[in-house]
């Protein structure tokens, strides 16, 4: 005999999952719309709690370590402020010029940051200084992401709008990661750990060592180095504190201090990974790998045009939870791989006798020179 | 954070696994004794049940967060660059590559950090 599955509802519990079966089937095919928001609405709560969790660890973590740096008496409120505040974007509607326009914002807005920090931590030195600096810049951009999500869970569900809540659970694992990547890196700026984004620094701090050592732009040394027959000059940002500086007006004043007589830039900096590369990994590039909002690499990229000075780059592949938490062993040993793959490049595209620009980027917490 | 929800959560997929699990042992004793029409409504009841639970226990489970704010162990190495003595012990604040330290206890150089990452164990 072949049975029916399910069978007929010729029993009592039959006859009872059959209405059951009914009335679901009913329910979805009216509010299964509904219900689905409803259920992706609770997953965004969940991941918003977390962020929550994080911007209110990361406040607490920040006042305690400013407190501890002889923090100012209304230090809670000061910190409080700090974390509400926000850069405005210069108007880009006639986009030239728009770039010393926005270094100009960000230079009053580091300048205001760091005054802020001093106050707020009067015992502190200059190194203590940078670092309690990007904690605090680290715990607003936790408070940041915290509020645009929390907004628009709220606009999602005041509007019920499937749109935005399906945008908001689909790229929430992003968000988290990104989210997380910044509270594993107050820790970090607490202790003032090398972190991956400063193996460029590393990089350079190696290639500098034992010799002459002096600044050439805000935040950023220089030294003149031969290496392969090659009189190098060497820049990174002026450890050990949480600095990345200015290497775009070092790269500069260097090319315009030797008439553009440079035969070749190599930048070295941290890249994020794709997913399925190997942390530590190291790859070779053309053009300018300078991050953050693009100031110091537009610089770079106009004086080179100028000279037409050819420029590569030697990147070293990292993830963005590796690039700003303490330095892994891996991305720690890249470091010496690096400086081979240089060396390789000096010998490949130079010539004996040539003068040429290494330029070590990234924060360099925790590294000297 | 997560408290308040595990607990009702918790407590509400429990009853339902437990129900779930019961229903299919029914199914399990209606099949043996014959009834078999009777066991694949138990065993479609149960199954129902079973993977509501598991749905529920899966999005009520949490990562641990105090984990990510938990400050990684950090090795520092330092070494004399005169006789080669090296030694690896836990960062203190305040260390960084290249920096200065204590004197070599065998040659009385000074010895230098030269490396600083982050490490399960120390070596």
């Amino acid at each position: 005999m072949i049975m029916q599955f399910p069978p007929a509802p010729n029993t009592t519990l039959g006859v009872i999952l059959q209405i059951i079966f009914l009335v679901l089937f009913i329910i979805f095919m009216f509010f299964g719309q509904r219900i689905q928001v409803y259920t992706m609405l609770k997953q965004v709560e969940g991941s918003l709690n977390e962020l929550k969790f994080m911007r209110d660890e990361g406040r607490k973590i920040a006042i305690k370590t400013l407190q501890e740096a002889g923090g100012a008496e209304n230090l809670v409120e000061r910190v409080d402020q700090f974390l509400e505040h926000v850069a405005i974007q210069p108007e880009s509607m006639d986009p030239a010029g728009v770039v010393w326009k926005l270094e100009h914002i960000m230079n009053v807005r580091e300048d205001r940051f760091l005054e802020e920090v001093r106050r707020m931590a009067p015992k502190a030195d200059e190194v203590q200084l940078r670092n309690l600096e990007h904690l605090l810049e680290a715990s607003l951009a936790l408070n940041l992401i915290y509020k645009t999500i929390r907004h628009y869970f709220l606009l999602g569900k005041k509007t019920l709008s499937l749109y935005i809540i399906m945008q908001l659970q689909m790229l929430m694992p992003l968000i988290l990661r990104e989210a997380r990547a910044y509270a594993s890196a107050l820790n970090a700026f607490v202790y003032g750990h090398p972190i991956g984004d400063g193996v460029g620094s590393l990089v350079a701090a190696k290639l500098m060592r034992n010799h002459e050592i002096k600044p050439i732009a805000k935040d950023i040394v220089m030294a003149e180095v031969e290496i392969e027959g090659r009189h190098a000059y060497i820049i990174k940002a002026e450890g050990p504190g949480s600095k990345v500086g200015k290497p775009g007006d070092a790269v500069r004043k260097i090319i315009e201090e030797n008439n553009g007589k440079i035969a070749a830039i190599i930048f070295i900096d941290a890249a994020l990974k794709l997913e399925g590369e190997k942390v530590g990994e190291i790859a070779e590039a053309i053009g300018v790998a300078i991050g953050g909002v693009g100031i110091e690499k537009y610089k770079v990229e106009d004086i080179v045009t100028k000279y037409k000075i050819p420029v590569h780059a030697v990147i070293i592949k990292e993830d963005v939870g590796d690039a700003i938490s303490p330095m892994s062993k891996e991305i720690f040993k890249a470091a010496d791989a690096a400086i081979e793959r240089i060396k390789a490049l000096l010998l490949e595209r130079t010539k004996e006798g040539d003068k040429v620009i290494i330029a070590g980027i990234g924060n360099t917490m925790g590294i000297g020179q | 954070m997560s408290a308040k929800i595990s607990q009702f959560y918790m407590a509400l997929t429990m009853i339902l696994m437990l129900f779930s699990i019961v229903t299919l042992y029914m199914a399990a004793e209606a099949y043996i004794s014959g009834d078999a029409e009777k066991g694949n409504y138990l065993m479609m009841a149960g199954a129902m049940g079973l993977s509501l639970s598991l749905l529920f226990l899966t999005q009520t489970r949490k990562p641990k967060l105090t984990l990510i704010l938990k400050p990684p162990r950090v090795v520092t190495t330092i070494i004399c660059e005169k006789c080669g003595f090296k030694k690896v012990r836990e960062f203190v604040k305040g260390d960084y590559i290249f920096k200065k330290v204590e004197k070599c206890p065998k040659c009385n150089e000074d010895m230098i950090i030269v490396s600083i990452y982050k490490s399960e164990k120390i070596p």
